[in-house]
């Protein structure tokens, strides 16, 4: 018998091959686990929503018809991080029409410092790894967690202990462990918590 | 520096209060272990308060990316990316085809012991199967299924329930229940398949269309293809679905409603003033979590 497919757990040369073969379940899994790096790339260099929207179709149109040369190639998110931030000089280019040839040269000129996307593809891996982790932590410590640091603002004890039915007392101690759990969930059992 | 580590909880207060605290400092500057743990910790926070910094495109932006395949790799599963194939193995090819056609053809004369429709993989510590008896049977690796077999995991119990040919596998996690309430198959293929989730957390990915329907909590979820993942929260008696691939439909008393990957939702019952009914909400994706859309929130007669 085959392995079991669960798409979000499928290597992205698994989804890739899956997707040329037709599989349309396995480009949208592809496509779920770089959105929002594509996506964040061009609104973290300041351009706008629709202008995002433009650059994350560009940028899926290409990944689209380099599937078959990304068979394998083993960082997937270096590429999509280095094409997005060619797609964004390209937009502006086309817009403006008297930037310089070279993206570099480009991005360099900005009066702000622009972030390098491999900067950006270390936080988002960051990001995915810390959405994983959460993921496997039981239902009421993810609760917790998110409740307590997802939101603005965030709860007050009183409210949290109200709405998660946990004694007032008991969230402050539930919460460190959580945090615990979390981190052995990022980094293995190995990793040091301090006792 | 002092010669006491801190508590791990403390270290969290810590740097929850902006590392103010000087013993505490003191103390990370010269212990190197626990200077980790604060600076993992400031960084985790950090990721978790910056949520926003990674958003998701919308998903009209989205779907039109979906959809770009669907017009390149139509549903034949031939696109553009294939390669035509060279005239001579084009011939070979017609020659295997006819020698597998022929195979078949001897195979399906023999009493063959064919694979199970359904079965079970990857189990982990304490998985039984109940069966239409209440016969309940501990499983191993590649038992296979009944229609109305229910597959319960203990406390330390994982297991994937596999459809046949991997056209659908379910991973249920601990504490879950699942149970396998028909399928239909045509030609070999299943076209539709019905279960029903009725405890704990587990994972449906459907990797070839069918009708594919999960009964869980009072919810009806329906997808063609994808991937979701469904849990339930014993204490408020809410249920979280997670879209990671594909697009899923909701259907309960309030309303029926089709979502796409990359949405989350929190769905759970309300009691409306002077209405002994419960009414279920649903919520939108974690954005708007907390004071989201209320679905077709049906008001009471």
């Amino acid at each position: 018998m085959n392995n079991p497919v669960l798409l979000s757990e499928q290597s992205d040369r698994w989804l890739i091959e899956q997707s040329l073969a037709g599989n349309n379940g396995a480009w949208a899994a592809l496509i779920g686990r770089y959105e929002r790096l594509i996506y964040s790339i061009p609104l973290r260099y300041g351009m706008s929503e629709s202008q995002a929207a433009d650059i994350f179709q560009d940028v899926c149109l290409i990944l689209l018809e380099r599937l078959e040369q990304l068979r394998d190639h083993e960082r997937m998110a270096s590429w999509l991080g280095t094409t997005t931030r060619r797609e964004c000089w390209r937009h502006t280019n086309r817009r403006d029409r008297a930037g310089p040839d070279d993206p570099d040269a480009f991005f360099e000129q900005q009066p702000s410092a622009l972030e390098h996307p491999e900067v950006i593809v270390e936080a988002w891996e960051r990001y995915t790894a810390l959405h994983q982790a959460l993921a496997k932590l039981e239902a009421r410590c993810r609760t917790l967690l998110k409740r307590l640091y997802f939101g603005y603002p965030p709860p007050t004890y009183v409210e949290l202990g109200e709405e998660l039915e946990m004694p007032v007392g008991s969230i402050g101690p539930t919460r460190a462990r959580c945090l615990e759990k979390l981190r052995h969930e990022m980094h293995g059992e190995n990793y040091r918590v301090t006792s | 520096m002092t010669n006491q580590h801190p508590s791990w909880e403390s270290l969290v207060t810590w740097v929850e209060a902006g590392a103010e605290g000087r013993e505490i400092a003191a103390h990370l500057a010269g212990c190197e272990p626990c200077a980790a743990d604060a600076a993992w910790l400031a960084q985790t926070l950090d990721a978790m308060q910056g949520d926003a910094a990674f958003k998701a495109p919308p998903d009209g932006v989205r779907q039109r990316a979906i959809a770009a395949h669907r017009q390149r790799y139509p549903s034949t599963g031939h696109g553009k990316a294939q390669r035509t194939l060279p005239r001579r193995s084009l011939l070979y090819a017609l020659l295997a085809a006819a020698a597998l056609l022929l195979f078949m053809v001897v195979v399906q004369r023999q009493p063959s012991k064919a694979a199970p429709l359904v079965a079970v993989t990857g189990v982990e510590g304490e998985v039984t199967v109940t069966n239409r008896d209440e016969q309940t049977r501990r499983v191993m690796n590649g038992a296979p299924l009944e229609i109305g077999d229910r597959l319960t995991t203990g406390e330390d119990g994982l297991a994937i329930v596999e459809f046949r040919g991997n056209q659908a596998a379910v991973k249920v996690w601990s504490n879950s229940e699942l149970s396998v309430d028909d399928l239909v198959v045509d030609e070999g293929q299943i076209t539709a398949l019905d279960i029903t989730c009725r405890d704990g957390r587990m994972k449906a990915t459907v990797a070839q269309p069918m009708a594919f329907t999960m009964q869980a909590y009072g919810n009806e979820l329906t997808t063609r293809q994808g991937e979701f993942e469904v849990e339930y929260y014993r204490d408020d008696h809410s249920t979280e679905v997670k879209i990671e691939a594909g697009e899923l439909t909701i259907a309960n008393e309030a309303g029926r409603r089709t979502f796409s990957e990359g949405t989350e939702l929190l769905i759970w019952y309300q009691t409306l003033p002077g209405d002994p009914l419960e009414y279920p909400l649903i919520y939108g994706d974690e954005t708007s979590w907390r004071d989201g859309e209320a679905l077709g929130l049906r008001a009471s007669q």
